[in-house]
């Protein structure tokens, strides 16, 4: 199976581009979608699960037009989108058997389904409870269940650990990495450690535009040989932001450690240090920046 | 320190209040967020539509304003009144659903925790919403002041134009009507029990209850309009001065009509100049502006502040402590849940059905329940034609909120992506909403339905199902137009009334004096398809936008 998304891009009022030209051809694993907010993430999120139409362009499941016929796309999909609202006055159980119905899952099948995915997400105890009473995160894990109502080959999350705490976070990269294999998990986040563990390949997106598309090594490797530690004067930080690209700091008892992304060492004493996914990703970003 | 809450107001600035810049700023926002949309535009146009109305021809066959058998030639001063006397009497109704969501617009942008946690005060947060729902008003007002100076061009009856005289009348008779409206809204908001429906149809019954004794004041005199100054509408003092222009005993004759008047004889048009220059009419509608006071200060303890442990969220909030979040139980590895067959995204339509019927009807109060068995009772005890003729209008206005949701329900609880990234949301959803509507309507007067076919009066039985149909069709169509209930339950709750006011055409409910083909149900059945096939088109252009 495999998804094609050739040159999308999508206009709204007033001339403005959310997304332009985006080609990508995505297969079997998770595939994370990275970019700070408002990159254009929801919008291609939003055309490849069949809410928005694009503007320019196509996108092919297994060579057939999900534009033209969606339904090829919403037989197989699992969609959690980056808000959603639930109905408060039934419970998880109710409130999955309606949207299990409304997928098209036999009653039988489905009930079986829901007590599984409710296990899966530990809300088995809460599960009779009317929704709205559940915090936040429990509402995330809801959105996550009826996702997975389905059994979908194509797997498609929007930010889908905002409002989870870290316990929660964990188990549910857990879930995807479980997930993956011959289904395509299409996983956006702005949050770099969501993908760490689980992402196959990712792609980074920015003011609507795909920058990259790479295994998280390949990016990694690209930013080798890129990133200094370099321990600086309170006073002499500002400057330092103008001069260059700073993936973090960290304040010391001697002054502010930088970790600054850079081709050549900032400063005779800033230390070479292998990169992180956090450090491959903003330098691939900068890099477009210079290069655009 | 509480930010929000019941001590919020300890934080103020040392002042106490943010003064008045700050209530006109926050007034000024507000106004502006609710007039900057396609909602609003589409109000303004129907008020100009609307407005061509108000001056019809001699030979239209209809009028509007008439006392006895004589209406106002078109000059600026009979335009400017059937102009006032429409808006305060027809513009509170329709205000009060265009206005009232204020305070919920900041609960759900959830500005209005930002708000709570700054000094503004109670008193000044309601104040500034007050003026909000006043301009937007307001805003109706000046843009029908401008139809009526237009239509009083076209209709050149009068050409000479006196701006005082028409915007005095105008102005001065609906505006104390449209504070009040624009305080009896928040009040509404702030009252928890009458945030929803229930408040709708409350204020819909205070609506039609209010103008009727106005009316009944205005005829007291058997000949005489008598000017009241306990009149809160203010029309009897300028429709006394106009009767004193007819010859004695005309309103009689004719009596006094307000609103669409169709048929009759064309009115005698006949010259009148107003009472602008008449100073107690103008004191006492400045006095009647202050009349919103009290309401405003009612409203003043039930406002919240938005603070989640106060008010209709307490109890929410007490289940949200009661749930304990689970950590830490044994999970089940995605590997071993149980497959699914592989036609998993057939349609099936009775599992549905029964889905969208358990969320039209399940979990509601005890209370509700415990009416709409009373009224299955009713429509058992109740002779035949009158349990048609009452019960089943009351089962079904009982029913309003069920169908004001159901038909609006993705939009208000925000599962629309959810639903349309399932297979075929249109063909598979809609028609099963429809009949779920309808058979939800039909649950609620189940009994009655049943004795219906057992005696044999299935022309009414078939009439009763026509209705229940329309019913759901309509909720279905209004909420896909404006997206949420407030729509549907207005119209139907106009419908309603004329129905109940015995008005024929109205009777969508059935009539069980006459047979199916003789009855409206023919046309009530052609209105639900068309209204379906509205919904089905409002649906498509949201999901290919």
């Amino acid at each position: 199976m495999r998804i094609e998304i050739e040159g999308v891009g999508k206009r709204y009022r007033g001339d403005a581009w959310a997304l332009k030209d985006v080609s990508v051809t995505l297969e079997a694993g998770v595939i994370g979608l990275l970019g700070p907010n408002g990159a254009g993430k929801s919008t291609l999120m939003n055309i490849l699960a069949t809410i928005t139409r694009p503007t320019t362009g196509r996108v092919l499941l297994d060579g057939v037009d999900t534009t033209q016929h969606p339904d090829v796309m919403r037989r197989k999909l699992g969609y959690l989108p980056q808000d959603f609202g639930v109905y408060p006055n039934l419970s998880a159980r109710e409130f999955l058997a309606y949207l299990a119905a409304v997928k098209g899952v036999p009653a039988r099948a489905a009930a079986t389904r829901i007590d599984e995915l409710l296990d899966l997400l530990n809300l088995s105890s809460a599960s009779n409870r009317p929704l709205s009473g559940y915090s936040g995160g429990m509402r995330q894990r809801v959105g996550i269940a009826q996702a997975l109502l389905n059994d979908p080959a194509v797997l498609i999350v929007d930010e889908p650990t905002v409002g989870l705490d870290p316990e929660e976070r964990m188990r549910f990269r857990h879930l995807i990495a479980d997930l993956s294999g011959d289904r395509i998990v299409i996983l956006s986040t702005h949050i770099v450690s969501d993908l760490e563990a689980t992402a196959s390949r990712i792609a980074v997106i920015e003011k609507g535009t795909l920058l990259s598309v790479a295994t998280p090594e390949a990016l990694m490797h690209a930013a080798e040989g890129k990133v200094w530690d370099w321990t600086v004067p309170v006073s002499q930080l500002a400057d330092i932001r103008q001069r260059f690209q700073i993936a973090s700091t960290l304040r010391r008892g001697d002054g502010i450690q930088v970790r600054v992304l850079s081709d050549i060492a900032p400063a005779p004493e800033a230390v070479s240090r292998a990169p992180v996914l956090e450090d491959a990703y903003l330098y691939a970003k900068g890099r477009a920046r210079l290069a655009g | 320190m509480n930010a929000v809450g019941t001590h919020a107001d300890d934080i103020r600035s040392p002042a106490g209040t943010v003064g008045l810049h700050g209530v006109f700023a926050a007034a000024r926002a507000d106004f502006l967020q609710r007039v900057r949309s396609f909602r609003f535009l589409v109000v303004l146009m129907a008020t100009v539509a609307l407005g061509m109305l108000m001056l019809p021809t001699q030979d239209a066959g209809y009028v509007v304003l008439k006392v006895g058998e004589a209406r106002g030639i078109y000059g600026s001063a009979w335009v400017g009144l059937v102009f006032g006397v429409i808006a305060a009497t027809v513009l509170p109704l329709l205000g009060f659903f265009v206005i009232k969501d204020a305070l919920a617009r900041d609960r759900s942008t959830r500005v209005g925790l930002i708000l709570a946690a700054t000094p503004l005060s109670r008193f000044e947060y309601l104040g500034a919403k007050l003026l909000s729902n006043l301009s937007v008003l307001v805003a109706i007002l000046a843009v029908s002041s401008v139809v009526a100076f237009g239509m009083q061009i076209w209709r050149a009856e009068d050409s000479a134009i006196h701006p005082l005289d028409l915007l005095l009348h105008l102005w001065l008779v609906p505006l104390p009507v449209l504070l009040m409206t624009s305080a009896v809204a928040l009040l509404f908001e702030c009252v928890p029990g009458l945030r929803g429906a229930f408040g709708n149809v409350v204020f819909f019954f205070l609506w039609a209850l209010a103008f009727g004794p106005s009316m009944l004041l205005l005829e007291t005199d058997e000949s005489r309009i008598v000017t009241r100054r306990a009149d809160f509408y203010g029309i009897s003092a300028p429709l006394a001065d106009f009767e004193d222009h007819l010859p004695p005993g005309a309103l009689r004759k004719g009596g006094l009509s307000i609103g669409a008047n169709i048929g009759g004889a064309p009115p005698t048009p006949v010259r009148w100049t107003g009472i602008a220059s008449d100073g107690r009419w103008i004191v006492d509608r400045a006095l009647w502006m202050f009349a919103f006071v009290p309401v405003l200060l009612l409203a003043v303890p039930f406002f919240e502040r938005f603070d989640p442990a106060r008010g209709a969220k307490r109890r929410e909030e007490r289940e949200v402590t009661g749930t304990t979040d689970e950590h830490g139980s044994a999970q089940t590895p995605w590997h071993v849940l149980t497959p699914l067959p592989a036609f998993a995204s057939g349609w099936r339509p009775l599992t549905l059905l029964l889905a969208e019927l358990t969320l039209m009807l399940k979990r509601r109060p005890l209370w509700w329940y415990g009416v709409a068995l009373g009224l299955w009772i009713a429509g058992l005890a109740t002779a035949t034609a009158d349990a048609v003729k009452w019960v089943l209008p009351i089962a079904w206005l009982w029913g309003l909120t069920t169908f004001s949701e159901h038909g609006a329900r993705a939009e208000i609880h925000d599962t629309r992506t959810l639903l349309d990234s399932a297979p075929s949301p249109l063909l598979r959803q809609l028609p099963v909403q429809w009949i779920a509507g309808a058979l939800a309507a039909l649950i609620l007067v189940f009994p009655l339905v049943v004795k219906l076919l057992l005696i044999g009066a299935t022309g009414t039985a078939a009439q009763v199902m026509v209705g229940a149909g329309f019913v759901s069709a309509l909720a279905l169509a209004l909420g896909s137009l404006s997206g949420g209930p407030r729509l549907f339950e207005l119209v139907f709750l106009m419908l309603w009334y004329a129905a109940m006011q015995d008005a024929p055409p109205a009777r969508f409910t059935g009539n069980p004096d006459v047979a199916f083909a003789a009855s409206y149900a023919p046309i009530y059945l052609a209105l639900a398809a068309a209204l379906f096939a509205a919904a089905w088109l409002l649906r498509l252009g949201s999901m290919r936008r």
